[in-house]
């Protein structure tokens, strides 16, 4: 017990949203359902074939109707097969293709490609007004996000205030279950980190939902009350990893973020896959996301199960001090272990293909899940545990932190650069990103780099994915840059604080990402890893590349004002609808941390001091002093990273906005062909995991299935058949005839009575 | 003193009875208000004991049992063989835990066959007796008396699923018959040489259970000159037939058969309580009669566990019924109970803690999975019965059609799966932090079998209730309010004992604490 | 002269086996029947005669084998009643007394 009011009633913060969501599930949705059914009741009877939307999905416009049921049977001729052969598990682009191929082959199944072109490049989400209890639900979520924000804020200031709280303090909920001294302890656990993070959640999450009510009532007007109900859920969960003071609780977070994902990927799960696009169905792309979190989940949990196994708590605080003197060896490995959860979580490679997919969901859900919240949690997971990284833990855990981070940032980056899809580029982006973060934690002696740049990634990233979804409101759902241009003029109440936020990530000098970044460029080159050094500057360089190329494809262009950089030529016919204030707003108050919070980490204004503010927490290991950050300006090196921006942002400029050099000027070549093929097609990674996953699971799968059928039941069924031909055989003696009973009557006594005799006679014994 | 016990697994005996003499059109409602009356008495079997002042210690163990009725029964003797059996029924934690656990799932079960239309009125007596039987086994007290229930249980188990079944109904029936008795005749010889060994060792001839608990059988026995430790001997004879019930590989194949054919309600109740008995038995039992042969056989029990675990999941992923898949689900969920035991008496010098943590893991997961599979039953019944149809990927989309179906289905799922917050977390959590320090290995397949898990459930809710709808299913209704409550009351449970699962460990404790105080006197690494 | 025991044993063993051939190898039920009637005098000669030998002094004087051939005589005589109206119900059905035809109770 702190003391402090809001700290030691820190339960009150994830109390909120789950008010909320109680209210919202049980009390308000049914009633929201009811009025819905029965408004709809009448409209079932009228148009038998609208229920393709069901019941659940009130009005459908009338010009849908008639195109939508023809597709319907055709697919049920000949498509759903090739859907289900190849979505089936996890789709992946070329994969779709293959299947649009096939399905063109058959009779029915041209006619519903094409059919599904026009059906997927004129999305017909459903029209309609969301109920008033639906809007209630609505205003309830955000006001329990609110008021979880202002106790967060409370928390951060009581930690300004009062230095002593920063030293993190344990909060008892109850016992889950209390077995002979093992202690398995609901606790909270509220330091400088927790804080920071409780902020930074709290703040994106009612951000969010503020955007959710315009977008979500044009996407999925029957869904209303659902998504702010999985929203709430979503924002519990987070807030319970993140206050988490045990392996325990960070595990039931962990586990519980990751369903809200699969629920909000799934939020449009009727939708079918976009064949054309290369997307899969929202359906498969949650089910992926889910189970690709999950492998890393499973080496989370043997990580977990180690540290228990030797300490036999799961408490962080009480975990360093049972180690003393444990296997180093073991220790390196159970953390690196730790880390696969957050390779699983962040979507760093090899697991970071559910990320890409994860964009299916609905854009805010991608903006506070998949950018600025959940992905982040892997770094907070490592941040948390950072201590037994550091000091208990041999230096290759942190080694292998740092390459898997250097090497995702790298890796996303490039794949980002040829990406035509607007949200792909930014998730992309994000796995990119958050290998910076990792390579920050990894190089540094503190936490403060990478939950800096946590920090203002969470802002900036969301800013620019909730901008995207402005945009993607703005066209009617069209996600494909190479149908956009020009909109700065069109739509500058998003165009500014996009191009804000793209100057942020993209580390442009006083934004809030170049501040970040610098830092982590700056922790590898002070500890002389020269060659992560290098990945995270050439990445820079590239991010700040695609991230130009996104903002001229999107925004400005061939004919806009200054060079292409704001407004042009618009690609597509389809008019665009202004986002109203609910869309824009919350862009607007992002734009704010997007652009300033780097002057946390500046000490020339505000004594840098987020580093050691955040190193107060229970996270530093011992010995080290969480100093304030240097001033950036002061080295070199700051300059040639300002220099690889520059470099980025002018040869995007020169591509795409002034068209200088020709777009196409690296693939006339035909290695240039194929590099852009790889970088197209993600490395292919998703083709062979789905062949490992097809040839090699559910190759052994059917092993054992075989096994059941043929070996173990082929001897059940032997042995049993076997004992039913013998007695067939046997019941021929059972002639029915007395006479041959007698004789065998007689027979058996008379052999009995000779074995007696010889017996007897011969006295055998 | 109210004979709770005895009403408790007679009461539908008697249902049975008056529905046989009652009027046809009333059979449901009889068939309900008995079972639900036995399941409200049940819950004092629970109520009981902390009203009774003692507080959760009050539960007892096998010892000391908090409910107990006992009725001399068959007592004679042959020169110094004697035969002692008594009408002994009791219940300490563990049974009371599955107990409450039957009595719930047999009450929702009949709710859940409402539309069966059918012969109700034989269906629903058969029902409230396999009740009877199932009480029987988890509330006897005597050996021989636990046996006679084992065997009644079957009889209307297989008349459920001969007459009521699917297609290939009579083929499973059998199977599940054959396939019990064929270990239940093991177990018989198991308790006659258990009964009558300890009786020669002893001089007192009993069956009864605090007495088989509280006496080991010593010595070794020779069998065609091969000599084989008697309590090893003991605990394999005996645990053949929990093994088929529970069901563990190799034993497991008249599950799927069985799963498939059987009506919804009987899925449900095969599921939920009838492998439980297995569960019970293995630790009732074989653990606390045979605690020496148990820890000797920890080993390979810890191995097949996870090949179960693995190998059920594995299973699963290319089933394409939807039953199939849930009953091969089950083959896995059963591994951890299999794995916890054999954590809990594994050799090693392990931490008593741990051994406690992975056998309430194990107990809680038979009432998890009772529950969890319960519930995955009953949503698969909701569609068969608007569908007549299990095939997957025959379904799509019906997410469009059947909201309130695809998000009960969906709960399931993830309980199944292990999402925290609901009950299967809590099980396979305490079944993994208890088992890591004994068998590390085999926790660790069972660890990779949850991302398995996932893989074949989320593949089912994405093929059947995702994308698209299949125009073919457009005349579905969704699952109406009476096929909803039992799944409801069931999420209620699920949800409860995964947030504040406390409860069941406070009601399990003394008894699971009595198991682990045997295994820690036993020598450490007894070979 | 007074014949042995022995000679008593022999006498009902032969009469025993030509009954059981009698029984086992005919044709025709009643011939059947009456190999029956053949074993079970055999048997009562066995009995009488170990009824009056002296061979066991704890059984002698006592009438026991002498009871139970009287016991076997009635008995026989309500077997061969049953079994003849047995007979006579078959032929009325089947018109035949063959024991060959007879076989209602196989499989």
């Amino acid at each position: 017990m702190s003391g402090n009011v809001f700290i030691d009633n820190i339960w009150v913060i994830p109390a909120l949203p789950l008010l909320a969501f109680i209210l919202n599930i049980f009390v308000i949705r049914p009633l929201d359902v009811a009025i819905r059914d029965r408004s709809h009741g009448a409209g079932h009877a009228e148009h038998g074939h609208a229920e393709q939307h069901g019941q659940d999905n009130g009005h459908l416009a009338d010009n849908t109707q008639h195109t939508v049921p023809d597709i319907d049977a055709l697919v049920e001729e000949s498509y759903v097969q090739g859907i289900d052969d190849i979505d089936g598990h996890i789709a992946t682009p070329a994969a779709l293709a293959r299947s649009i191929r096939k399905a063109e082959h058959t009779s029915g199944g041209a006619a519903a490609v094409t059919l599904m072109r026009d059906a997927e490049s004129h999305p017909h989400h459903a029209h309609g007004e969301p109920t008033i209890f639906a809007r209630v639900n609505g205003y309830i979520g955000i006001l329990a996000m609110l008021g979880a924000f202002a106790w967060s804020l409370g928390v951060l200031f009581a930690m300004l205030g009062n230095g002593a709280l920063r030293n993190g303090t344990v909060v008892h909920l109850y016992d889950w279950v209390a077995v002979a001294g093992i202690n398995y302890s609901v606790n909270f656990y509220v330091d400088a980190l927790t804080a920071v993070m409780l902020v930074v959640v709290t703040t994106v999450s009612a951000l969010v939902q503020i955007y959710s009510q315009e977008y979500i009532e044009h996407e999925e007007p029957a869904g209303y009350s659902r998504f702010f109900a999985w929203l709430s859920l979503f924002t519990i969960s987070m807030l319970i990893l993140v206050l988490s003071a045990n392996f325990l609780m960070i595990y039931i977070g962990w586990e519980l973020v990751g369903l809200c994902s699969f629920l909000l990927i799934g939020f449009l799960g009727k939708d079918a896959p976009k064949m054309q696009a290369g997307r899969p169905s929202p359906g498969a792309a949650a089910m992926k996301a889910f189970i690709t979190t999950r492998v890393g989940d499973f080496g989370f949990l043997i990580g977990i199960l180690i540290l228990f196994t030797v300490t036999k708590t799961f408490e962080f605080t009480a975990i360093p001090r049972l180690l003393t003197g444990t296997d180093q060896a073991l220790l390196t490995a159970a953390m690196i272990l730790v880390f696969c959860g957050a390779v699983g979580k962040s979507a760093q490679f090899p697991l970071h293909v559910w990320l890409p997919d994860a964009m299916e969901g609905p854009t805010p859900v991608s903006a506070l899940i998949h950018a600025a919240t959940m992905v982040a949690a892997g770094v907070y997971l490592v941040a948390r545990t950072f201590v037994l990284f550091h000091q208990f833990a041999g230096p290759q855990s942190l080694e292998v932190v740092a390459y898997v981070g250097g090497f995702t940032a790298i890796f996303a980056a490039s794949i980002a650069l040829v990406q035509t899809d607007i949200k792909r580029v930014l998730a992309y982006s994000t796995v990119s990103q958050l290998g910076y973060m990792f390579v920050g934690l990894g190089v540094a002696d503190t936490i403060g780099p990478g939950t800096f740049h946590l920090m203002t990634h969470a802002f900036f990233k969301a800013l620019l994915f909730l901008g995207s979804g402005a945009v993607l409101h703005a066209l009617g759902g069209e996600q494909d840059m190479r149908k956009m241009g020009g909109l700065a003029s069109r739509i500058p109440q998003v165009a500014i604080p996009f191009l804000l936020a793209t100057f942020s990530i993209s580390g442009f000098p006083f934004f809030a990402g170049f501040f970040s970044k610098d830092e982590i460029i700056a922790q590898t080159l002070q500890h002389g890893d020269y060659v992560l050094y290098a990945i995270t500057l050439f990445t820079a360089f590239l991010t700040a590349f695609y991230m130009f190329r996104l903002w001229f494809l999107t925004f400005g262009g061939e004919g806009g004002r200054f060079g292409g950089w704001w407004g042009g030529q618009y690609r597509d016919t389809r008019t665009i609808s202004q986002p109203g204030i609910r869309l824009w707003l919350p862009l607007a108050i992002l734009a704010v941390p997007a652009v300033f919070a780097g002057f946390l980490g500046w000490n020339v204004v505000s004594g840098g001091g987020f580093n050691a503010f955040i190193s107060a927490a229970n996270v530093t290991p011992a010995g080290i002093v969480g100093a304030a950050f240097d001033n950036p300006f002061t080295s070199g090196a700051t300059y040639v990273g300002i220099a690889a921006a520059f470099l980025g942002i002018g040869l995007a400029w020169a591509m795409y906005g002034a068209r200088i050099i020709p777009a196409n000027v690296l693939t006339r070549n035909p290695l240039g062909r194929g590099i852009y093929q790889v970088l197209w097609n993600k490395f292919y990674v998703d083709e062979v995991y789905l062949a490992f996953i097809r040839f090699g699971i559910m190759g052994l799968s059917r092993i054992a299935v075989g096994f059941d059928r043929l070996v173990i039941d082929g001897i059940l069924n032997g042995v049993g058949n076997g004992v039913v031909a013998f007695g067939r055989g046997l019941r021929r003696s059972e002639s029915g005839r007395m006479q041959n009973y007698g004789a065998a009557i007689f027979g058996g006594a008379l052999v009995i009575a000779a074995a007696f005799f010889v017996v007897v006679y011969f006295n055998i014994k | 003193m109210f004979p709770l016990l005895t009403t408790l697994v007679f009461l539908p005996t008697i249902g049975a009875l008056v529905l046989m003499v009652g009027p046809k059109g009333a059979s449901r409602w009889i068939a309900a208000i008995f079972s639900g009356v036995t399941f409200v008495l049940s819950l004092w079997l629970y109520i009981g004991p902390l009203v009774g002042g003692s507080g959760t210690a009050g539960f007892g163990s096998i010892m000391h049992p908090a409910w107990s009725e006992s009725i001399p029964w068959v007592h004679f003797a042959i020169g110094t063989l004697q035969l002692n059996i008594d009408y002994h029924l009791g219940a300490d934690g563990l049974s009371i835990f599955m107990l409450i656990l039957n009595a719930l799932l047999s009450f929702l079960a009949i709710i859940g066959s409402w539309h069966v239309s059918n012969r109700t009125r034989e269906y629903m007596a058969l029902l409230l007796i396999l009740e009877t039987g199932v009480m029987g086994v988890f509330c006897a007290f005597d050996l021989y008396l636990f046996w006679l229930f084992w065997e009644v249980e079957l009889i209307p188990m297989f008349l459920l699923i001969a007459i009521w079944g699917g297609q290939r109904r009579e083929y499973a029936a059998w199977k599940f018959v054959i396939y019990t008795i064929f270990g239940s005749a093991f177990m018989l010889a198991g308790i006659i040489l258990l009964y009558f060994s300890l009786g020669a060792q002893n001089g007192a001839y009993s069956a009864s259970f605090s007495y088989l608990a509280s006496h080991q059988v010593a010595g070794t026995y020779s069998i065609f000159g091969i000599s084989i430790a008697s309590q090893l001997l003991l605990f394999l004879l005996l645990y053949l037939g929990f093994a088929i019930k529970l069901p563990m590989i190799p034993f497991h194949t008249w599950l799927p058969d069985a799963h498939t054919e059987a009506p919804t309600a009987v899925s449900v109740l095969l599921a939920g309580v009838l492998l439980k008995m297995g569960a019970y038995g293995l630790i009732r039992i074989c653990v606390d009669f045979a605690p020496q042969g148990a820890r000797d056989f920890a080993l390979p029990l810890a191995v097949l566990g996870a090949i179960n675990i693995i190998y059920g999941a594995g299973c699963s992923l290319v089933q394409r019924d939807m039953k199939k898949l849930i009953a091969y689900s089950s083959v896995s969920h059963m591994g951890y109970v299999i794995l916890g035991v054999a954590a809990a008496i594994g050799p090693g010098a392990t931490n008593p803690a741990f051994r406690e943590a992975a056998l309430t893991g194990a107990a809680i997961q038979m009432f998890s999975h009772g529950a969890v599979t319960g519930m995955l039953f009953f949503c698969v019944g909701v569609l068969y019965e608007k569908a007549h149809l299990r095939e997957i990927n025959a379904f799509g989309g019906l997410m469009a059609r059947m909201p309130r179906l695809t998000w009960i289905y969906t709960f399931a799922i993830m309980a199944s799966l292990g999402l925290p917050g609901l009950s299967g977390f809590v099980a396979e959590y305490l079944v993994y932090t208890g088992s890591f320090a004994n068998f590390p290995a085999q926790t660790i397949i069972a660890a990779v079998t949850m991302i398995l898990t996932a893989g074949y459930l989320l593949w089912m809710l994405k093929r059947a209730f995702y994308g698209p709808l299949n125009p073919r299913w457009a005349h579905l209704n969704d699952a109406n309010l009476l096929e909803m409550a039992p799944l409801v009351m069931l999420g209620v449970v699920v949800l409860f004992v995964g947030v504040y699962p406390g409860f069941l460990v406070d009601l399990l404790r003394p008894s699971l604490h009595q198991i682990i105080q045997t295994m820690g006197s036993l020598p450490v690494a007894g070979r | 002269m007074l014949l042995s025991l022995n000679s008593f044993l022999i006498l009902g063993a032969v009469l025993f086996s030509i009954g059981l051939f009698g029984a086992l190898s005919k044709r025709n039920a009643v011939s059947v029947l009456m190999g029956i009637e053949i074993m079970l005098n055999a048997v009562n000669i066995t009995l009488v005669a170990f009824g009056s030998s002296v061979v066991n002094p704890q059984f002698s004087g006592r009438l026991t084998g002498q009871i139970f051939a009287v016991f076997i005589i009635t008995v026989a005589a309500a077997e061969a009643a049953v079994a003849l109206a047995m007979i006579i119900a078959i032929y009325r059905q089947r018109s035949t007394v063959d024991v060959g035809d007879i076989n209602m109770m196989k499989w």
